[in-house]
């Protein structure tokens, strides 16, 4: 389905996809979308899938990615340039059909259409017969962090199913200000730990639990990590049937989701969340240490991680 | 101290904290060697909650001596904590009842925290570190053999009742007579009856199991705990029992089966007959003082400090009644204060000041009512403030009171900066001065004196400029 058909001025879109069930795409894109109002996602068009980053505060990553092999097509001749958008608006496209949380009666066939730089992603939405043609601008990327979350060693992953991880975010206190994560390959093995008001709570995981698929810990580690930075996190657990928890040596957190739906297809969506260090020399140490591997999108200049500041996204 | 409460009791055992997490702040825990108390009081202690738990409630129920405690007391463990952060751990009692085996509750002296372990399937441990405060051992005092009027039923019927009165409801009266029971809504004197929904319900007295009245009557309590009992005696299917006396006399609701008893104590309010009449007393007082003023002087004098206070509290909950100041204020004020003259005792218009001055005094020494009356009290004082001075030389009715710019102007002038000039800005904005307050008699519709001299000269000079002028154009 060209475009051109439509309108003899437009070029030839550089990519068109289409997808069966909307729904996927807007639950997996909530699940990213961060509680700022303004939230913006830089999306990167890949030939193997296309990838939404989502940031805050300079210290957490959330991303999104969904293969080409779950749409219906998938045409991508080349790696695009990537660009931002407004999330919450592209969620409110998405949703058009769909009135809250209650799931639509009939699937929402939708077409993804862009020309390239500097044009709109164009979104066409079906449902019973019932079009919405949207036009979203884009805009020009920032930086986004790279992490460079596995030059550094992993020495502590695990595989957990969610329904465990479940029961274990709705445990803890999230009136708490920071979530500690200690993964050792004694005791506790796992454990969640949260102090609120009224105390500590602790969930700990045995290595050798029903829930726990895979458990590799070589390290004793132990890191606190704003709450406010996890809790998005939630949201991607909730749809999720695995999760995948890892920590590199600098204590950066790994949450990977997988989420499958009826057709047995896979999408991850990954959260990666910088420790909460009360040392900070130690972390601009490691600034200059990562403005020296790698080049392409860095923050150059950056002072510091600024983990206490909710610094605002760079704006264009 | 150390007890395990295996599964089956866990639901139990929750509701009872939520059940005392709706009534009060904190949850007292006392481990006794027979048994486990688990006590909470609200705020304004009118209500009394005590859960007791049979060791058999549990699968194991420990209570280790403590060193240094004498050897009656080595089974004693006292102790409270935030019945929010209690809560909070059997938050979701759905998902604990399938997914926790079993939680154990043990005291960690060394580090001064209740420990609360729940041991969940697959494995995982959710360890809850409570911090705790000492306390005394909380006892309501309270019988239930003294009671005349004793009512079983299962939870079921008093909850279904309930459940129908409106959510924000804050008291509720229950009337007993010999066949029947009524449910019904309470609303105070002072709300517009007109204006509240007002609910009742009847229920028979076969659907109780037990229903033994010795005396009819009728109790009013706080419905807030009230529906926190009900709950917890419904979601348990268990039958409860209703003790009662007459209002005034607590009300007791207890549940008791083999592995736990829970009691709740409720305050009910005095006879609502009683509290009118104080307030009706009040106008045949005023009536009554109008003929013996003089003798007020001597008490009003007396008073006088405490009027001087009175500016600096303003709005502040001095009680109470002073019925008729509202109402003398809001014509000296004209405004803000008319909503208080709903109360029926208004419309004995005191527009003598010698009245607001005496009805002041009269219910100072009645004791304190209920918090919503400040407001009357406030502007009474100030009326009153204002008579006590002006006294006897300002019998004329037909002046309009006043913030003391009638007469004599000085006499008020000296006693004005006495009492204080708030006063006159809390009620209708005046100034500090005499000025100010002529501005704020005149801007609350009141006319002072002078102001009528003014008129009346001025319509007299009007009147002979015109005749004078007749008598020009005659010429």
């Amino acid at each position: 389905m060209q475009q051109q058909q439509q309108d003899d001025a437009q070029p030839v879109p550089a990519f068109v996809a289409r997808l069966a069930n909307a729904r996927r795409i807007s639950v997996m894109l909530k699940s990213i979308l961060l509680t700022d109002k303004n939230a913006v996602a830089t999306v990167f068009i890949l030939p193997g899938g296309i990838k939404f980053v989502a940031e805050d505060a300079k210290s957490m990553q959330a991303n999104a990615f969904l293969q080409a092999a779950i749409f219906l097509q998938y045409t991508c001749p080349a790696e695009l340039p990537p660009f931002k958008i407004h999330l919450e608006k592209l969620l409110d496209c998405l949703n058009i059909f769909s009135s809250g949380t209650a799931p639509a009666p009939a699937p929402t066939a939708l077409k993804l259409t862009y020309c390239g730089p500097g044009s709109v992603l164009n979104l066409l939405l079906e449902e019973g017969g019932v079009f919405a043609d949207c036009d979203l601008r884009t805009l020009e990327p920032d930086d986004i962090l790279d992490f460079a979350f596995n030059s550094f060693g992993v020495h502590n992953k695990l595989i957990v199913k969610s329904e465990g991880m479940k029961g274990a975010f709705a445990e803890l206190d999230t009136s708490s200000e920071f979530l500690e994560v200690v993964m050792s390959p004694d005791e506790p093995y796992l454990r969640l730990s949260t102090t609120g008001q009224a105390g500590q709570v602790n969930v700990d995981f045995p290595f050798d639990s029903f829930v726990i698929e895979t458990f590799e810990c070589f390290r004793p580690q132990c890191n606190r990590y704003r709450m406010s930075l996890i809790a998005p996190s939630i949201k991607g657990l909730a749809i999720s049937t695995k999760t995948s928890m890892r920590m590199n040596a600098r204590g950066f957190l790994s949450l990977q989701f997988m989420i499958s739906n009826e057709d047995s297809q896979v999408s991850f969506v990954e959260y990666l969340c910088a420790p909460e260090d009360a040392n900070e020399d130690s972390e601009r140490d490691e600034e200059s240490e990562l403005s020296g591997t790698d080049s392409a999108h860095l923050l150059d200049g950056q002072p510091s991680y600024a983990h206490h500041e909710v610094s605002a996204p760079m704006e264009q | 101290m150390q007890c395990v409460v295996p599964s089956r009791s866990l639901k139990a055992f929750g509701r009872a904290v939520h059940c005392c997490a709706k009534i009060g702040e904190e949850i007292y825990l006392e481990a006794q060697a027979n048994q486990l108390l688990v006590r909470t009081v609200s705020l304004s202690r009118a209500a009394f909650a005590c859960f007791s738990f049979a060791p058999q409630f549990f699968d194991k129920y420990r209570t280790m001596p403590i060193a240094g405690l004498a050897v009656n007391e080595q089974s004693l463990l006292k102790c409270k904590v935030l019945a929010k952060s209690c809560q909070h751990i059997f938050r979701s009692l759905t998902n604990i009842e399938k997914t926790v085996d079993h939680c154990d509750i043990s005291l960690d002296l060394d580090e001064s925290r209740l420990v609360f372990r729940l041991f969940c399937k697959h494995g995982i441990t959710k360890t809850h570190y409570l911090r705790f405060s000492e306390c005394d051992t909380l006892q309501a005092i309270y019988g239930t053999e003294h009671c005349v009027n004793q009512i079983a039923c299962p939870g079921a019927v008093l909850n279904d009742s309930v459940v129908l009165f409106p959510v924000n409801l804050e008291e509720m009266t229950i009337s007993v007579t010999d066949t029947e029971l009524r449910l019904a809504s309470y609303t105070e004197d002072l709300v517009d009856p007109k204006k509240v929904l007002h609910t009742e319900m009847v229920i028979q007295k076969d659907e109780f199991e037990l229903f033994a009245i010795g005396l009819p009557a009728d109790i009013t309590f706080c419905l807030k705990e009230f529906k926190a009992i009900l709950t917890f005696c419904d979601t348990l299917n268990e039958a409860m029992q209703i003790h009662f006396d007459n209002a005034g006399k607590p009300i007791i609701l207890s549940v008791a089966t083999d592995m736990f008893k829970a009691e709740l104590v409720l305050a009910t309010l005095l006879d609502p007959m009683n509290s009118s009449t104080t307030s009706s007393q009040q106008v045949p007082s005023s009536a009554s003082q109008q003929q013996h003023f003089h003798p007020q002087s001597t008490p009003q004098h007396q008073s006088t400090p405490t009027i001087k206070s009175s500016p600096k509290h303003e709005y502040s909950s001095q009680q109470s009644a002073s019925s008729h100041g509202p109402t003398s204020t809001g014509q000296l004020f004209g405004s803000g204060r008319s909503n208080d003259s709903q109360r029926p005792s208004h419309h004995t218009s005191s527009h003598m000041q010698v009245d607001h001055a005496t009805t002041w005094v009269a219910p100072q020494p009645t004791p304190q009512q209920s918090p919503q009356r400040n407001h009357v009290a406030a502007s009474g004082l100030l009326s009153s403030a204002f008579g006590s001075h002006h006294g006897a030389d300002r019998m004329s009715p037909n002046i309009m009171p006043t913030l003391g710019s009638s007469i004599p102007p000085p006499a008020t002038s000296s006693s004005l900066p006495r009492i204080g000039m708030q006063p006159v800005a809390v009620g209708g904005g005046g100034g500090a001065d005499l000025a100010g307050e002529a501005r704020a008699a005149a801007a609350a519709g009141v006319l002072p004196l002078p102001w009528t001299t003014i008129v009346r000269m001025t319509s007299m000079m009007m009147m002979t400029s015109i005749l004078m002028l007749l008598r020009h154009l005659e010429r």
